[in-house]
């Protein structure tokens, strides 16, 4: 009896290890980083350890799907398709003359716009948007090519308007005919425009507000703009919440110390607050559940710039849970006493996910 | 230690002298005119770099465009009514001959270093984020005025 508890022990211990070999080797190495950007392994694997996220993955794991950039074994980047929870991951696209990127699921989930790169050139987080838009069935089917008109493309509140970024102003295009219907001042507004929910507003990176490029919140239709990120650091990749009326977004050097960290704001700075920080990595590209009750984001080992140099994973946690500050016990944590510890989901390798609630993947 | 001879030393003094001087007559002094510094944009000036405001990032991250204090000396071409301008250079860390790629559209010029205190020959255009559409560090982003953007910038020989 004893001498069977201890082979238990034994085998349990080895299975351990081995269990947290595979998420460190998957973090550390490009091959095993592509071949698991089209495994389907769940992602509750990655972190055997704790029940919370166990927890959390099978809370969304029906949740819809998940749209993400990964890089292939063959060096480029395509789009993938994954369960919340990671699991049932598979290919959209499977180009190898272009990487793609910066894909987001239209309002309705029925389409999808994501940037293509040519092969070659660098994926980068802060130019993707300046290359070719595709608008594309949500599943990846039917793509059409927009071309390089389309800077920094973002939905509107239905699936025949977009957003767009020229030198002339921010643009609203009908998809439909590709024709201008109104053009705003875009006002120091120059990279990661996103256009909210409800059409009335918009958010992005902007020039103008402080000695560095801040988050900028503009009205729709009277085109008023005020800066709601600290300008005394780098703040990019905001977002909208789903109620179209808080941004979510990455705030950075030299306010942050070396690492970006994830925040929320309302109609001005004063309003914000942390979500989700970490103290070896830069947390990018916040984006919301439809129903706002979950967060994602990009986890990256180097500053982004450039993506394929940058060991880029995703995560995903509860908006309740915010802060958390994961793996911490020094001064972040002190910065921050309320903060939790998570749960976090790991979703393995990947950059600037977004999520529908449509059933867009039953078919196939 | 002996390291030359008496006799060979004045010799030696001398064919140094001539060699400056033949390298300095040689040397004509920049004016920094060249066809794009004359033709882009639509302002021209002579301007002294007043100040260079802190380090500038590298782009190991990201491009921008740095904005820098200039004193106009002389305007060539266009209008320019303030005596001191504020224009941006896009990727300052890299000389104007490598500066411009697929985002920038043109830039260029012969100058391979800012430093505070030179005077350039500038090709200029406004407002920037018409020709710009980027990120700008402006450490006088509490100064109101016009941004210019630089399209090429000489090295003028004060």
């Amino acid at each position: 009896m004893t001498r069977c508890r201890s082979l238990s022990l034994g085998l349990l211990a080895i299975m351990l290890v081995a269990a947290s070999c595979a998420v460190d080797t998957r973090d550390e190495a490009p091959e095993e980083r592509s071949a698991a950007s089209t495994g389907s392994e769940s992602a509750a694997r990655q972190d055997p350890n704790d029940p919370r996220v166990l927890k959390l993955a099978s809370e969304v794991g029906d949740k819809g799907w998940i749209v993400y950039s990964a890089r292939t074994a063959k060096g480029d980047w395509d789009l993938f398709l994954m369960r919340p929870d990671g699991s049932a991951r598979r290919p959209l696209t499977e180009t190898s003359e272009y990487s793609e990127g910066g894909a987001r699921f239209s309002p309705s989930g029925r389409k999808l716009l994501y940037y293509r790169i040519p092969t070659g050139v660098a994926v980068d987080n802060n130019e993707y948007g300046r290359f070719d838009l595709v608008v594309a069935n949500a599943d990846g089917s039917h793509p059409v090519a927009y071309g390089k008109d389309y800077n920094w493309a973002s939905w509107g509140p239905n699936d025949d308007q977009l957003a767009r970024l020229t030198k002339a102003g921010i643009e609203i295009v009908e998809l439909s005919s590709k024709r201008t219907i109104r053009t705003l001042e875009k006002q120091g507004m120059f990279h990661q425009l996103f256009w909210s929910p409800d059409g009335q507003w918009f958010t992005g990176t902007a020039n103008g507000l402080g000695e560095h490029w801040a988050i900028a919140r503009m009205n729709a239709t009277t085109g008023e703009l005020s800066g709601v990120s600290d300008p005394r650091c780098f703040n990019c990749t905001s977002d909208w919440f789903p109620d179209s009326q808080r941004i979510i977004y990455s705030k950075g050097i030299p306010c942050t110390g070396e690492w970006a960290q994830l925040w929320m704001t309302h109609e001005s700075e004063s309003e914000s607050r942390l979500v989700y920080a970490e103290p070896a990595r830069h947390i990018y590209g916040g984006a919301f559940s439809p129903d706002g009750h979950y967060v994602l984001f990009t986890r990256s080992r180097r500053d982004l710039g450039r993506v394929d140099e940058s060991h880029t994973t995703m995560g995903l946690m509860r908006f309740q849970d915010a802060p958390i500050i994961r793996g911490d016990d020094g001064p972040l944590r002190k910065a921050f006493p309320n903060a939790t510890d998570g749960p976090v989901l790991d979703l393995s390798v990947g950059w600037e996910p977004h999520w529908t609630y449509a059933d867009i993947g039953a078919n196939r | 230690m002996k390291v030359g001879s008496a006799r060979g030393r004045p010799f030696g003094v001398v064919l140094v002298l001539l060699v400056v001087v033949v390298a300095s007559c040689k040397r004509t002094p920049a004016t920094g005119i060249d066809q794009h510094v004359t033709n882009l944009g639509s302002i021209e000036v002579t301007a002294r770099l007043l100040e260079i405001p802190g380090e500038f990032p590298s782009n190991e991250l990201y491009n921008y465009a740095f904005i820098l204090k200039y004193r106009v000396l002389v305007v060539h071409r266009g209008e320019i009514k303030e005596e001191d301008i504020l224009v941006g250079q896009y990727n300052p860390r890299k000389p104007r001959s490598d500066a411009e790629d697929d985002f920038s559209g043109t830039v260029g010029g012969d100058l391979t270093r800012f430093r505070a205190g030179d005077v350039h020959r500038l090709a200029l255009a406004a407002p920037l984020d018409e020709y710009w559409m980027g990120g700008i560090i402006d450490k006088y982003f509490d100064q109101k005025g016009v941004r210019y953007w630089a399209f090429w910038t000489n090295r003028v020989d004060k």
